[in-house]
């Protein structure tokens, strides 16, 4: 035998064992990322059906690690304070939002405030959309907010102001000069570890003066901005064709979740490698809503693929899911886990339990997924459904310590495959191997 | 507060004016839009969104894109690139017909009414001629 053919016979014997190992139950990926899933949605977390102990008990059901939370200035400070670095000053009411952050924090769910609105006496009796017309008085609040929660790590200044609703007027350097800069800075000084994001940029411009996202980091990064981490909220342009993964569009000026490489692409180049936020995105369901709506069994399967997308990036570290339950408005948005009459939608558990297919080769189907309540390896199966039965594709598996797993399993093309998680004594939502 | 009277014959005519606009903004606010606008915005949302709608139609439905479609999605894009898109093929249209079909004298008679013409003739003359054969013959 020679020995170039002996080479050939070893390399196959390792291809062959590598194989082997990655099909009979190695279920954690070999390196996990560390990215933390959460949802947003103020109007339910604080004002929802039942206690607010009751909706905190319901996250915690789903795995949410993050709730993003808007803290609004204008609220707390509907009067000028006397002393605006000091949060016990009588101006300020902070009641509504300890309550929320005393219960995430005793839930284990990290908060992730977001500091927005102009109250009137701070910009000559303008709307919370617009600037402050002094950098100091926003600094000095955000310094306040930091003091009265120096425990809570992630922070973002304002909502889309590259959108005219949200900011006026509407330029990147008057957001960098008037409020990120300043908060940064000032929350920077209060609170020791925080990571303070920018940008939480809108995915377009929108018409009547919103500036589109690409120009924005580019501005930004012009007026010198300082940040943490980018935000950005990658929604579908096309939510009836557009799938998190495509089609993309070229040389565009918007970013949704198909084109997240342009975001990381300009986010490096404008601030260096730091990492990105997605700190609102969603899917809304038809029925209710007519035009952006997609299926109930659509937006189930979008939840799944957009953690799978955001897993495989090196740099996004955060995707937050708005929203946990439908607006009663139908005018609102309805891209919530729950309906407005809160029965449970697909996506539910898909939240809970994403389960996506990556590939399919004859009837080796590769899986991947996580099991998002608690900490540390989940136990979990796999559940299949045929037309001439079901039954259990192999025995137990584990997750990885953040709950994720990659595996492979036998399922012809046609099969439903579902995760059943013991410990929530509940099963992931179903999907149809193609 | 004094004001020269050309200066207030004209903010007059201007208010007169502002009340006549907002009389008839207000009427086209409130007119319901089109049905094909709601056909409009139904195929956008499938993804087949063609040229086959009028310019008013297009147009009705960019005007009644509510405020979260306009701002999160391309649907105010889509459309208008599809009412640009009809616009062209209308135009194109247009021109296609405006194309003369024949080159030649306008005024000439078309070939099919001469042939017609011309057969009818030589029928006539025919009969003419078996006429005058069958008098010869009795005579």
């Amino acid at each position: 035998m020679s020995i170039a053919f002996r080479a050939l016979l070893a390399v196959a014997a390792v291809a062959c064992l590598s194989l082997a190992l990655t099909s009979s139950g190695s279920s954690a990926p070999s390196a996990s990322r560390d990215v933390a899933f959460g949802v947003a949605d103020d109007a339910w977390l604080a004002h929802g059906p039942g206690t607010l102990e009751s909706r905190l008990r319901e996250l915690s059901k789903l795995g949410v690690e993050v709730v993003r939370f808007t803290v609004r200035w204008d609220q707390v400070a509907p009067q000028r304070p006397q002393d605006a670095r000091d949060p016990s000053d009588d101006a300020y009411d902070w009641t509504e939002i300890d309550g929320v952050f005393k219960g995430l924090r005793r839930h284990g769910i990290d908060p992730l405030v977001t500091l927005f609105g102009t109250p009137s006496w701070a910009n000559g009796g303008r709307g919370p959309n617009w600037a402050p017309s002094s950098s100091q008085s926003f600094a000095s609040f955000a310094y306040a907010a930091g003091r009265r929660y120096p425990w809570i790590r992630y922070w973002t200044i304002w909502n889309e102001p590259n959108r005219p609703a949200f900011l006026r007027p509407t330029t990147p350097k008057i957001y960098v000069n008037t409020l990120l800069n300043p908060a940064y800075a000032e929350l920077h000084s209060a609170i020791g570890r925080v990571q303070v994001g920018g940008g939480v940029t809108a995915p377009r411009a929108g018409d009547g003066g919103g500036v589109a996202p690409v120009a924005w980091i580019r501005g930004m990064a012009s007026a010198h901005a300082k940040l943490d981490a980018y935000a950005h909220h990658p929604y579908p342009g096309r939510p009836g064709s557009e799938t998190p993964w495509g089609p993309k569009c070229v040389n565009c000026q918007t970013i949704t979740m198909a084109d997240l490489e342009r975001l990381e692409r300009e986010v490096h180049r404008a601030f260096g490698r730091k990492p990105i936020w997605l700190t609102e995105y969603g899917y809304q369901t038809n029925p209710p809503e007519i035009f952006l709506g997609v299926t109930p069994e659509q937006q189930a399967t979008y939840v799944a693929t957009s953690a799978l997308r955001v897993y495989r990036s090196s740099s996004v570290t955060m995707l937050i899911y708005f929203m946990v339950r439908d607006d009663r408005s139908p005018a609102g948005w309805q891209s919530g886990l729950f309906t407005a009459d809160g029965i449970v939608k697909p996506a539910y558990a898909a939240f809970r339990s994403p389960l996506v297919q990556v590939a399919r080769r004859g009837g080796r189907v590769v899986l991947w997924g996580q099991i998002r309540p608690r900490s540390g390896r989940q136990p979990f199966r796999v559940r299949i459904e045929e037309d001439d039965g079901a039954g259990w594709v192999g025995g137990n598996r584990w997750t990885d310590a953040k709950g994720f797993f990659s595996i492979t399993v036998t399922a012809p093309a046609g099969a439903h495959l579902r995760v059943w998680s013991s410990r929530d004594n509940a099963y992931g939502h179903e999907i149809l191997v193609r | 507060m004094w004001l020269a009277p050309s200066l207030r014959r004209r903010l007059i005519s201007l208010a007169f004016a502002v009340v006549v606009m907002a009389f008839v903004g207000c009427g086209a606010g409130t007119a319901a839009r089109p049905a094909c606008a709601d056909a409009v915005l139904h195929d956008w949302t499938t993804g087949t969104l063609g040229s086959e709608y009028s310019p008013e139609c297009y147009q009705a439905a960019i005007d009644a894109l509510p405020e979260d479609l306009r701002a999160y999605t391309s649907a105010a894009d889509d459309i208008t690139r599809a009412a640009i898109t009809a616009g062209r093929n209308a135009n194109a249209t247009r021109q296609l017909a405006d194309v003369p079909v024949e080159e030649g004298d306008p005024s000439a008679f078309p070939s099919e009414v001469v042939a017609l013409v011309g057969l009818l003739l030589v029928t006539a003359a025919a009969g003419l001629a078996a006429a005058l054969v069958r008098r010869g013959r009795e005579e």
